[in-house]
């Protein structure tokens, strides 16, 4: 595990603008095995996750009422990235839960 | 099968510490390190709802079918169809490796699913995580030693012990059927806290009641390289790509394993760190594994190895 990892700074809204708190955003694949928890977005939407290496990570963003989304991030060589991440309601829309 | 009383301390990066240094003291003093040769017992708690386990070693869910390799190619299943930005990236989430083979635990306050709790973690940043805890006593949870104390995050104010755990046992959604209990008292060991090897990812949640006495708690053990790769492993917990704090299952056998860690194909998502991994004995339930880790082939959790267990026994109260 790399000293300093690369910090991903994030902020979640809906499609007007407005934070989506509590929101689930974990890592779903990487260049190594990782941690399988999951942070909470805060008040205003926000995040920072960890990632322990330079490489291409996959982020999904899930909070009820909304879409879930999967983002691609490729680090580079910065140590820090900042994304912003916008859901779409799921209202009409089908999300399969079902086995 | 009860544990032997041959007295061994733990080494090495399996040294105990807690954020209760005077606690810590204790149990690092204390000649109660049980070498525990064979298993800890489960128990089914005095609540009456019990699941009972299928003879196969796996859990009775109905409705929950493992898709065969056959039929991933004879028929598209469409209802794994997601966000079209997924189909931009050609990517799908590889905790869960394709088929999703994970089914909702509906009944949840029956055992061994209660057994499993839905935590809330505060870290020393007030940054808010989700996990997963398990019961192997009255007052005792395992979950993985990165869910009590961050390590390694670059993010000032976050490394640590975490402020609080709130544990929710057999939740289901917005059903709490044993409430809610915060715990402020958490054991981690030194390879972890020290080192951040993954090799020593586990850890423990002590609450001040005595939940576990009404939810019950799996048994645990220790066992060979031989007995774990003929063994289907067992996983439940609470994975943050379904609906908040909704239970799912899944279970597989066993991949590989080495002196450290078990590895596996059973689905899992983040959410899930912490969730035992079991086994069903003659229809009883023994933890073999801390789930922690997500991989792009197998996913993976540290073993119940003898240092392993004796820090539980330690820990059970």
């Amino acid at each position: 595990m790399a000293d300093k990892p690369i910090l991903i700074f994030g902020n979640v809204k809906d499609n007007k603008g407005t934070p989506v708190s509590e929101a689930r955003v974990s890592f779903v694949s990487g260049p190594i095995p990782l941690t399988d928890i999951a942070a909470l977005t805060d008040n205003k939407g926000g995040f920072v996750l960890s990632a322990p290496v330079p490489g291409e990570y996959m982020i999904e963003v899930v909070a009820e009422g909304f879409i879930s989304k999967s983002i691609k991030i490729s680090t580079g060589d910065n140590r820090e990235k900042r994304i912003e991440i916008s859901l779409s309601g799921s209202e009409g829309e089908a999300q399969n839960y079902s086995q | 099968m009860s544990a032997k009383n041959k007295t061994s301390k733990p080494g090495g990066g399996h040294k105990s510490v807690s954020n209760k240094p005077e606690e810590s003291l204790r149990a690092e003093e204390s000649e109660f390190f049980a070498a525990a040769s064979v298993s800890e017992e489960p128990s089914e708690g005095k609540d009456r709802k019990v699941s009972k386990a299928n003879k196969g070693g796996t859990e009775d869910v109905p409705g929950h079918k493992k898709t065969s390799i056959e039929s991933i190619f004879t028929a598209p299943d469409t209802s794994m169809l997601r966000d079209i930005g997924e189909a931009s990236f050609g990517v799908f989430p590889e905790t869960v490796h394709l088929p999703d083979d994970r089914a909702q635990i509906t009944n949840t306050a029956a055992y061994p699913w209660r057994v499993h709790s839905s935590l809330r973690i505060t870290a020393a940043d007030n940054s808010q995580w989700i996990g997963t805890g398990w019961f192997i006593g009255p007052h005792t949870l395992m979950t993985a030693g990165h869910v009590v104390y961050i390590k390694n995050s670059g993010v000032p104010g976050r490394d640590g012990w975490v402020k609080s755990i709130a544990v929710m046992p057999g939740r289901n959604g917005n059903t709490l059927p044993y409430g809610q209990v915060t715990s402020f008292n958490f054991r981690a060991v030194t390879g972890w806290t020290n080192d951040g090897n993954e090799n020593y990812d586990y850890g423990a949640i002590l609450l001040s009641t005595e939940l576990g006495n009404t939810v019950g708690w799996f048994g645990f053990g220790v066992y060979t390289d031989a007995d774990l790769l003929a063994s289907t492993g067992n996983i439940s917990g609470y994975p943050g790509d379904k609906p908040s704090g909704t239970q799912w299952y899944d279970y597989h056998k066993i991949a590989s394993v080495n002196s450290r860690k078990v590895y596996y194909d059973i689905d899992t998502y983040g959410g899930q760190s912490g969730s035992a991994v079991y086994r069903v004995i003659n229809g009883d339930r023994y933890g073999i594994a801390i789930h922690a880790y997500g991989g792009s082939t197998t996913n993976s959790g540290t073993r119940i190895s003898t240092p392993v267990c004796n820090n539980m026994i330690a820990w059970k109260a």
